[in-house]
């Protein structure tokens, strides 16, 4: 009786799981195959607590670029990871836009312990706006330590949100003169 | 698509404007002596440190102007066809950023994580000297979006950061929105 209990219990979970994997946008958009794996990401994503839009997001940008089925899926899968590690350097607790930021700074070269730091240093002053600042410095050209050594320098004078957009206009190449 | 040459000559206008500001201020005669003699008198009553600071304060007073003027050239900067994020508060929660391309196009829109990608749901219009322009209010956070010119061609924002994760091979912008 346990067990029956038990196996109609998981089964409703995986049709929960299932419901929230699947997305109207993505009807229409993808093709069948490249839709149901892109479900079986989102379906993995949700057990795991990660927001589901960045990764919707990414596959429609596929689409609307045009691009094939097994690259959309496999960069969907790559954002998956980024998110996921996002989350054990954040902390079960970052919101959707701190994962994202997060996501984006370890794809730029952070390391954990990098986005570790940057939480506890940033206390309740929020992460997403200086990891994504960090992001687009590197993305701008800077090195990792130089654009790490600038983020965690405004971070420890408690910088608000506006100086860390300063502080990317100033660095990045074409950006406004210091 | 916004030719490079265009970008070029903005800064090149820019950098003009600028260093003719920063150019030294003539002072006239009068103002020159009554500056001295006040320094001088202060250096009588008022110590080094007073003197410097009052100095100083001028000095800021003459940079702040400076500074003014830079603002003007660099505001301008963003007008006349660059990407401007200067958002302001637009309600519940969002910020009102204007996307700003210079294209000879018959067409431009804006695509990206804020309307599913849709080459449909967000056309720029176009104004005077090819500029192409649309307000977007956006909750705070971190938006990859490109330019669709003409329907098939993507651009990347010249005025924005580019987004390090390219997954598709085509250029794609990113805008990080402050909360605060």
């Amino acid at each position: 009786m346990h067990r029956l209990t038990a196996l109609l219990l998981m089964l409703f979970l995986q049709s929960v799981q299932a419901a929230k994997a699947q997305d109207p946008r993505l009807a229409g958009r993808l093709d069948s195959v490249t839709r149901a794996q892109v479900e079986e990401v989102l379906a993995t994503a949700a057990g795991r607590g990660l927001p589901a839009e960045p990764l919707v997001q990414k596959a429609l940008e596929g689409a609307s670029k045009g691009a094939p089925g097994p690259r959309i899926v496999a960069a969907v899968e790559a954002l998956q990871v980024d998110l996921s590690r996002a989350q054990q350097g954040l902390g079960p607790k970052a919101s959707a836009d701190e994962l994202v930021a997060g996501a984006a700074a370890i794809r730029a070269g952070a390391t954990l312990q990098m986005v570790d730091r940057i939480r506890r240093t940033r206390g309740d002053g929020g992460v997403a706006v200086p990891l994504a600042v960090f992001a687009d410095l590197v993305a701008g050209g800077m090195t990792v330590d130089a654009a790490w050594h600038s983020v965690s320098e405004l971070a420890q004078k408690g910088g608000d949100e506006e100086q860390f957009l300063d502080l990317r206009e100033r660095l990045r190449p074409g950006g406004a003169s210091p | 698509m916004m030719p490079e040459h265009d970008v070029d000559s903005d800064q090149a206008f820019a950098e003009r404007v600028a260093a003719h500001l920063r150019r030294p201020v003539p002072l006239s005669d009068r103002v020159e002596r009554e500056v001295m003699a006040r320094i001088r008198s202060e250096g009588l009553n008022g110590g080094t440190a007073v003197n410097l600071g009052r100095w100083r304060g001028l000095r800021s007073a003459i940079a702040l102007a400076l500074a003014a003027g830079m603002v003007v050239v660099f505001g301008l900067g963003v007008l006349v066809g660059r990407h401007s994020s200067t958002p302001a508060i637009a309600g519940d929660g969002k910020r009102s950023v204007e996307f700003v391309l210079r294209t000879s196009a018959s067409s431009v829109a804006v695509v990206g994580d804020f309307n599913n990608w849709d080459p449909d749901a967000t056309p720029l219009r176009p104004s005077s000297d090819s500029l192409w322009s649309v307000v977007v209010p956006l909750r705070p956070g971190r938006y990859h979006y490109t330019f669709v010119v003409d329907g098939t061609r993507w651009r990347r924002d010249p005025g924005a950061p580019r987004a390090l994760e390219d997954d598709f091979g085509t250029p794609t912008s990113v805008i990080t929105v402050a909360q605060r």
